[in-house]
C-alpha cells in the first residue's frame, strides 16, 4: 500500500514530478517574458531614431492641431499640445510655466479673443535625439472685444519627444519684422 | 535528476545565454548612441552656463566677434530681433564683426529665468538688457527684451546651438 501511495500515479512523487514540471515552464514564461521585455526596450529605442523628416511630419501634425485648438476655442487640445513642465512666452504676455497654467492662460484668453485665418510656416527644424527646435513664421487674424487685426511675426518652439508625441517644451514668438 | 528535468535545465540555460546576449547587444548599442553618458547635475549646468554667459557677455563688451561666435555650436541658430536668421558659428561671427563695426555695447546683462536639462540639452530662458551706442551718431540706446538659448555639451563645454531674442517683450 505504501509503495503504490509513494510511487503510483496518484502518489506524491507524481506529485512531485508535476510540481517541477510546473516550477520549469514557469522559469521559461518568466525567461521568454524577459526576452520580450528586453526586445521592447530594444525596438523603442530603434523607435527614437527617427529621421529628421519624421520628426518634421510629427510637428507639422502638431502645428495644425495647434491652430485648429486656437480656431476652434478649444483651451484643452491646445493644453495637450504642450509638455507638463513647458514655458509660453508670448510675445505680449508674462511668462506662463507648466502645460495646466498654459491652458488656463490661454482659455482666459479665448474668452474675448477669436482666432482665424491661422497659418504657421516652419523656415527651418534641427533635430537632436529627443529635442527638436523649430524656427518659423505665425500670422493670425484676431478679433478681441469687436475689433479685428493681423498678428505675425517669427516663432521659435523647443519641442521635446514625450513617449510618441512630440510637444512643446517652449513656446516664443518674435512679433518684430525681420530686416 | 529525471531526464526531463535535465532537458528543462538545459533549455532554460540556452533562453538565459540568449537573453544575456540580447541585454549586452542592447547595452552597446545604447552607448554607441551616446546614451549612457553621465548624468548633469543641476548646479554643475548652472555654473557652467553661467559662466559661458558671463564670456559671451565679456565677448560683447570687448567687440570681439570670435571670441562671441567661439560659444556657438557649428551649425548654431542665432535669431536676433529686428535681424535676419544667422546659420554657423561662422556666419554668426562674420554677423557680429558688422554688428560691432555700427555699435559699442556700452553696457550688457543676461539673467537666467528658467532652466531645463534634458541629457545633452539644457533650455534657458532669461531677460537680456543692453545699452548701445551707434558708433556713427553716439546715440545710446537700451534694448530690452527675453532670449531662450538651447545650449549643447560639446565635449566638457556647453555651447549655444540656438540663440532667440524676443526684443521688447514685457517685465515679468
Amino acid at each position: 500500500m505504501e509503495d503504490r501511495v509513494g510511487r503510483g500515479p496518484t502518489g506524491r512523487g507524481a506529485g512531485l514530478k508535476l510540481a517541477k514540471r510546473a516550477g520549469g515552464a514557469l522559469a521559461i514564461v518568466a525567461l521568454f517574458a524577459g526576452i520580450a521585455l528586453l526586445w521592447r526596450r530594444v525596438l523603442r529605442a530603434r523607435g527614437r531614431t527617427e529621421t529628421p523628416a519624421d520628426v518634421q511630419a510629427a510637428i507639422d501634425l502638431a502645428n495644425r492641431a495647434y491652430l485648429e485648438a486656437l480656431e476652434n476655442g478649444d483651451a484643452a487640445a491646445y493644453g495637450a499640445i504642450f509638455t507638463d513642465d513647458a514655458i509660453s512666452m508670448p510675445a505680449r504676455g508674462k511668462i506662463v510655466r507648466g502645460r495646466r497654467a498654459i491652458e488656463a492662460s490661454i482659455e482666459g484668453a479665448l474668452r474675448h479673443i477669436a482666432f482665424r485665418a491661422g497659418d504657421i510656416r516652419t523656415i527651418e527644424t534641427h533635430v537632436d535625439g529627443k529635442t527638436a527646435y523649430e524656427l518659423g513664421r505665425y500670422s493670425f487674424d484676431v478679433t478681441a472685444d469687436g475689433s479685428a487685426q493681423t498678428l505675425a511675426g517669427r516663432y521659435l518652439v523647443v519641442w521635446r519627444k514625450v513617449r510618441d508625441d512630440w510637444k512643446i517644451a517652449v513656446d516664443a514668438s518674435d512679433p518684430t519684422p525681420a530686416a | 535528476m529525471s531526464r526531463t528535468a535535465k532537458r528543462l535545465l538545459t533549455f532554460a540555460c540556452i533562453v538565459l545565454g540568449i537573453s544575456l546576449a540580447a541585454s549586452i547587444l542592447a547595452s552597446v548599442r545604447a552607448a554607441r548612441r551616446g546614451r549612457r553618458s553621465e548624468p548633469v547635475g543641476l548646479l554643475a549646468v548652472h555654473a557652467a552656463i553661467a559662466r559661458a554667459n558671463e564670456a559671451v557677455l565679456d565677448a560683447l563688451h570687448r567687440c570681439d566677434p570670435s571670441a562671441y561666435a567661439e560659444h556657438f555650436t557649428g551649425d548654431a541658430l542665432s535669431m536676433p530681433g529686428y535681424g535676419p536668421i544667422v546659420r554657423g558659428r561662422e556666419a554668426i561671427a562674420i554677423a557680429m564683426a558688422d554688428t560691432f563695426a555700427k555699435i559699442r555695447f556700452a553696457e550688457a546683462q543676461m539673467s537666467t529665468l528658467d532652466t531645463r536639462i534634458h541629457g545633452e540639452t539644457v533650455l534657458e530662458t532669461g531677460r537680456y538688457r543692453y545699452v548701445v551706442v551707434d558708433l556713427a551718431t553716439d546715440e545710446r540706446k537700451t534694448l530690452t527684451g527675453r532670449y531662450v538659448i538651447v545650449w549643447k555639451r560639446v565635449g566638457n563645454r556647453w555651447k549655444i546651438a540656438l540663440d532667440a531674442a524676443q526684443p521688447g517683450a514685457v517685465p515679468d
